[in-house]
């Protein structure tokens, strides 16, 4: 499965100024760098998201410093609100230069 | 050799104190203090309750350290919070997660899954822009599977 | 003097026993909260993303300049080789490969067949990348279609007959079959885990799932591949007959189930 992909929920009518949740979903291992792998005994190596940016048309409106301890396949949500449509981009990269991007267009009404 | 009224004196006294026993927090460890200093900032003792602001959803058992799911509702106006970390006691790593909000969230609002290592606090600590500290906390239990 | 003694006693262990019995929730009922709070949080399961990987895997162009849809029609729905309903009716006897085929078999065929890929590449654990995003998207075009598997063809009978015995047959060192933890012991619990009782729930209609317990999708192919391996015997590899054999079996257990790929499970 390919890493990186990501997929954005947002509801389909939004209403201009009202908060409204966004979802999404990201495939990434998101190995912590602390287990071991059973046959040989040795550590298997971090590969995990470190950051993640949501801009809404240029502007940062959430940051996360995401830690290896958040579960692979890894699933965010946050709520926003805002009075113009535009594009939601969210920007992310991983401990091993992996970087990505997926955005989404919000119409508000 | 203990006469019965000995046996019985001591025997009344181990009971009487392990009934005190859920009331003693014997979980806190003077690590878990220092990672929470390391990763947060300041002392455990500078975070206040904040339990009554901030509603913390968990599973109180989880079948599976894998898939935990943590969402954080908080009654404090997004533009007052600096920021919100997901911080559990036992994991290797306690950080799970830092988010910074801005004004456009609208809402104190987050939620995902995390990994847990063994049963522990899941803490959703709150920093808020006028350099206080809350805190809500959860224990959640952590089992391994029946088969594997 | 004793009976001071004895009434402390009484007094201390009521206590005791009152302060303990306040805490006693249902173990087993508090753990299926966590698969509950999962769902009940996630507007978009890992495994949709996997089905839109399946999906573009299902459009793009093989090495021999085919895609699948190319027989099959976009979004399976080609008038031809529609693939909706498929799975429904899988495993079932393909007359181009002259055998019964469960879902990770006609798959793998159909692309080594008909759209030029090396069998070489699909084999094994490295063709597994592949072959099971597509095999979930495949088997997702039949969501809401209820199962309906008849075996009718000779093959497709011994198959049954086969998945049958390998249900009941005792095997391994612990001498454990699948029926003495899915039928006589489906519904209790190994620890904290309930065991599945794969008659019961159709179980064929929801696989392909998400194990969220690894955060992988599995087929049922590696599901049966892991319960071989629970109860210490070695697993089949990927395509036996012994997987579709007991698929055969499981999958006419499961008629009369709505398909709902894909599954979400532990």
């Amino acid at each position: 499965m390919a890493i990186g992909t990501a997929r954005v929920r947002v509801p389909k009518k939004i209403k201009k100024g009202k908060p409204f949740k966004v979802q999404f979903i990201i495939i990434h291992p998101m190995e912590p760098g602390t287990r071991k792998d059973k046959k040989t005994g040795k550590l298997i190596p971090a590969h995990h998201i470190t950051k993640l940016d949501i801009k809404f048309n240029g502007k940062l409106v959430t940051h996360m410093d995401v830690g290896g301890a958040v579960s692979a396949n890894p699933y965010f949500a946050i709520m926003m609100k805002t009075d113009e449509s535009g594009t939601l981009e969210i920007s992310y990269e991983d401990n091993k230069g992996g970087k990505w991007k997926k955005s989404v267009e919000i119409k508000v009404s | 050799m203990m006469n019965r009224r000995e046996v019985l004196k001591l025997a009344g006294t181990g009971v009487l104190l392990s009934t005190l026993s859920p009331f003693v927090n014997l979980s806190f460890s003077s690590e878990v203090e220092e990672k929470f200093k390391k990763h947060v900032g300041v002392p455990m003792s500078k975070v206040k309750d904040g339990s009554d602001k901030i509603k913390l959803k968990t599973p109180t058992i989880a079948e599976t350290g894998a898939n935990v799911p943590v969402s954080v509702d908080a009654k404090i106006p997004v533009e007052d919070v600096d920021w919100l970390m997901i911080f559990v006691d036992h994991n290797p790593v306690p950080r799970v997660i830092k988010v910074h909000f801005s004004p456009m969230n609208g809402k104190t609002f987050f939620a995902t899954r995390i990994k847990m290592a063994k049963t522990s606090n899941v803490r959703a600590i709150i920093k808020k822009k006028d350099g206080s500290y809350l805190q809500a906390l959860k224990e959640v239990k952590v089992t391994i599977g029946g088969c594997g | 003097m004793s009976i001071k003694y004895f009434l402390l006693f009484m007094l201390t262990s009521g206590i005791l026993a009152f302060s303990f019995a306040g805490d006693r929730l249902d173990p087993a009922e508090e753990v299926k909260k966590q698969k509950k709070l999962l769902l009940e949080m996630m507007g978009i399961l890992p495994g949709d993303v996997i089905v839109e990987e399946g999906k573009e895997i299902f459009h793009k162009e093989g090495p021999n300049g085919k895609s699948c849809a190319s027989c099959h029609g976009k979004d399976g729905k080609g008038e031809k080789l529609p693939l909706v309903g498929a799975y429904a009716t899988m495993p079932k006897y393909y007359k181009d490969i002259d055998m019964v085929a469960d879902l990770d078999l006609r798959v793998k065929s159909c692309m080594e067949k008909y759209t030029g890929y090396d069998p070489e590449e699909l084999k094994g654990k490295k063709g597994r990348k592949i072959i099971v995003p597509l095999a979930t998207y495949v088997a997702s075009l039949s969501n809401g279609m209820k199962f309906n598997v008849q075996p009718r063809h000779p093959k497709e009978k011994e198959m049954y007959k086969k998945g049958e015995e390998l249900w009941y047959a005792r095997v391994g060192k612990m001498d454990f079959s699948c029926a003495m933890c899915h039928d006589k012991y489906g519904g209790y619990r190994i620890r904290l885990q309930t065991l599945a009782e794969p008659k019961k729930s159709k179980v064929m209609r929801y696989w392909p799932a998400y194990r969220y317990s690894k955060d992988k999708m599995w087929t049922m192919e590696d599901r049966i591949r892991g319960c071989y391996k629970q109860i210490r015997v070695t697993k089949p590899p990927f395509y036996h007959w012994a997987h579709v054999a007991l698929q055969m079996y499981m999958a006419v257990n499961s008629n009369g189930g709505v398909v709902e790929v894909p599954g979400f499970v532990r």
